[in-house]
């Protein structure tokens, strides 16, 4: 306990993704201080894989760096929490090298973590080249280096949807909510950049339910020719060329089908990242039978968490980056008004600066 | 392909095989095919690797083939299975064998009915009471043949006179593993490396030496399918099913087929035969086929036994063309003498498949 640093601050903000960015600038500028603890050597959660944001084509730095703007100093990178303690007082969190931050609030945006493609065993990712996941199209997209494990590029490829969500037989019955834009962006951005590339999309239903998205299915057919099949994957397998066979059923012809590619993209959905629920059985408590935080209700109350605890982003379901920064702001008002209660309660006359 | 892939899966797929002391269940069918497979195995679990196995006169058919056709009711398949454990506990044994993949299957579904629903357990222990007036426990282990061999493979490998390399170029065989769709495909968590990327030979076939082919219908079934073949008219599906493999593994220029499973084994070997006298197609060098062994056979082969004890001429596809590649000594003369030394019949020449 010699070396022991102690921080204090009124809200800890575990996750610097979307929403703990964005419910952290909104704290930060009501007066409130606040430390957010990320467990990657830098900050911006799930942004940091993507190139572009659907529907827009946004590039995702652009979304980052406006976010980061006021943050910096408030933001511990590296970070990885060993303990989470609740007390009368509120929270005390632990990390690595023997940091304690102390406040009364804790705000929990610990986002998701990709679906692991290799669960779907029949789709044979990490063993038959070329089966890439969406999360690896992007950096190649990013890095503007799509190619196959041989250098080449691909001339056919198919993008085949819920790899991992509504798939009982994995334990994912949700929809993941963003997989099916996604697709639709990264096939178009196939066709912008690959000449004469053919891309399929395999789908079980075309969920497109974000603002702008259906524009972008139709600008899909019309402009860039994609190929949309109502068809679920049954196998993958090599040829001894290298290409990719793969078997499925065309659920609107009802019929068995195969079809020979040079790339599979699987679009993978939303898990919960639960390193924070392992280690804390108070934040485990409040996972869903989803597997997600919260219990997805309308909330009514203006200051729900009488405990301090609080969760915002894609740790509470799966949603886009708009949707995920929306419920951050308004949860970071609630952490406002608990923070102003119990201010005015145990405190009051060192904190009127607080009061609205 | 990554090869590291397939460990994951093999990992995570390893299951409780016992060490000795086996009550062993035949095959109906086999010892009409193959008859020198099930012999095969005997004799290398008892001499070669001295263990306890015990064989049972008093055993019946599992009832799978008619189970399977919905000739036989479920009750008294399971009644019927019933009585083998009852005999496997009157024998003083708890480590269950199966020599066939359907009967593996069927073992396994019905104990895992047992399982969901003990009520049926004890209504199977009453009819068999009353018919039998025997008892049984359930197995403490319960494993297919092929399981005992892959388990054992490091000692086989041990012994070999033979490889499974090619004498003349040094090289590896090529061999095709095919697995019964009743050995991991109705519970994968059952079978050796599960169901998607199966082990079970492909582990044994690696310990001698040979070198095992991924095929793009590596994981469709054989033909047989028992609706398929049993049905007279759906036979022309069992064989199409067969040809699509065969053009399947073809450019990979097989040397060998292993299967675990008596059906499999036996259609990849008689409708070679079909295919080359309706298609004018054979596969393999100079018209000779791609012979197709059981696990056993190969087991024995590479161990020194000799190839016509073994019963090798049964087999539709001459195998002499293995023989030379393996190094194998054998007499040509004595292919077609019986144990008895009686001159066997010879099979009539085909059109464009060789015999020896």
């Amino acid at each position: 306990m010699k070396n022991m640093k102690r921080t204090e601050a009124d809200c800890i903000i575990i996750g610097a993704g979307p929403a703990g960015l964005k419910a952290g600038t909104i704290l930060q500028s009501m007066g409130y201080k606040i430390f957010i603890l990320e467990k990657d050597d830098q900050p911006g959660g799930k942004l940091l894989l993507w190139n572009t944001l659907s529907p827009h084509n946004e590039s995702a730095m652009e979304i980052l760096n406006p976010l980061l703007k006021d943050l910096k100093k408030n933001i511990m990178t590296s970070v990885q929490i060993e303990t989470i303690k609740k007390s009368p007082e509120g929270f005390t969190v632990a990390d690595q090298n023997q940091t304690i931050y102390t406040s009364p609030a804790l705000f929990i945006s610990t986002g998701f973590k990709p679906f692991n493609a290799g669960r779907k065993e029949e789709y044979s990712y990490g063993i038959y080249d070329n089966v890439i996941t969406s999360v690896e199209l992007e950096d190649k997209l990013k890095n503007n280096n799509i190619t196959m494990t041989n250098g080449k590029v691909p001339g056919k490829v198919a993008m085949i949807h819920c790899v991992g969500s509504r798939d009982i037989k994995v334990g994912n019955e949700y929809c993941s909510s963003v997989c099916c834009i996604t697709g639709i962006k990264q096939a178009m951005e196939l066709r912008k950049r690959i000449p004469g590339i053919q891309v399929s999309c395999l789908y079980m239903d075309l969920r497109l339910n974000g603002r702008f998205y259906e524009d972008n299915y139709k600008m899909a057919q019309m402009n860039y020719k994609i190929q949309f099949i109502r068809g679920r994957l049954s196998e993958t397998n090599e040829d001894v060329d290298g290409s990719l066979v793969i078997r499925y059923e065309d659920t609107l012809a009802g019929k068995p089908a195969k079809m020979t590619v040079d790339m599979i993209v699987l679009l993978v959905g939303m898990q919960l990242d639960k390193s924070v629920s392992r280690i804390c059985p108070l934040i485990n408590e409040h996972t869903g039978t989803d597997g997600f935080f919260g219990t997805g209700k309308i909330d009514f109350s203006l200051n729900p968490q009488k405990n301090g605890l609080f969760f915002a982003g894609a740790c509470t379901g799966p949603k886009n980056i708009t949707e995920s920064m929306n419920e951050a702001s308004r949860v970071a008002f609630e952490v406002h008004h608990f923070l102003k209660n119990s201010l005015i309660s145990e405190n009051q006359d060192q904190h009127d600066r607080f009061w609205l | 392909m990554k090869v590291d892939g397939k460990k994951v899966f093999w990992n995570e797929y390893q299951k409780d095989i016992a060490d000795d002391q086996y009550y062993f269940v035949r095959s109906c069918v086999r010892q009409n095919f193959f008859p020198g497979a099930e012999e095969a195995f005997i004799r290398i679990l008892r001499n070669d690797l001295g263990k306890d196995l015990y064989t049972d006169p008093n055993h019946t058919t599992c009832t799978g083939i008619g189970y399977h056709v919905d000739l036989v009711k479920l009750e008294t398949t399971m009644t019927v299975i019933a009585r083998q454990f009852a005999l496997m506990s009157e024998a003083g044994y708890r480590n269950f064998v199966i020599s066939c993949v359907t009967s593996f299957g069927l073992y396994n579904e019905i104990l895992d009915i047992w399982e969901k629903h003990p009520e049926i357990e004890e209504q199977v222990r009453d009819y068999l009471y009353r018919s039998t007036e025997r008892e049984f426990k359930i197995p403490e282990n319960l494993v297919h043949a092929s399981d005992i061999i892959f388990k054992f493979r490091g000692q086989i490998a041990a012994k070999t006179q033979y490889k499974l390399v090619n004498q003349y170029t040094g090289k590896p065989l090529q061999v095709v593993e095919h697995i019964g769709c009743h050995y991991a495909k109705m519970f994968p968590e059952k079978g050796v490396g599960g169901a998607e990327h199966p082990y079970v030979l492909a582990g044994f076939i690696e310990s001698l030496g040979g070198e095992v082919i991924d095929y793009p219908e590596r994981r469709m079934c054989c033909g047989f399918g028992f609706r398929q073949y049993f049905i007279k008219a759906s036979r022309g599906y069992s064989l199409s099913c067969t040809y699509r493999k065969m053009k399947s593994m073809e450019p990979y220029k097989p040397d060998l087929i292993v299967t675990n499973c008596p059906g499999c084994n036996f259609f990849f070997d008689r409708w070679q035969y079909v295919i080359s006298e309706t298609k004018g197609e054979t596969y393999g060098e100079e018209d000779n086929g791609i012979p197709v062994l059981t696990y056993e056979e190969v087991a024995a082969l590479a161990l020194g036994y000799d190839p016509w004890g073994l019963g090798l001429q049964m087999h539709q596809v001459a195998v002499e063309p293995l023989l030379e590649k393996m190094g194998v000594d054998y007499d040509p003369a004595v292919k077609y003498i019986g144990f008895s030394g009686k001159q066997l019949s010879k099979p009539q020449m085909p059109d464009l498949l060789k015999v020896y």
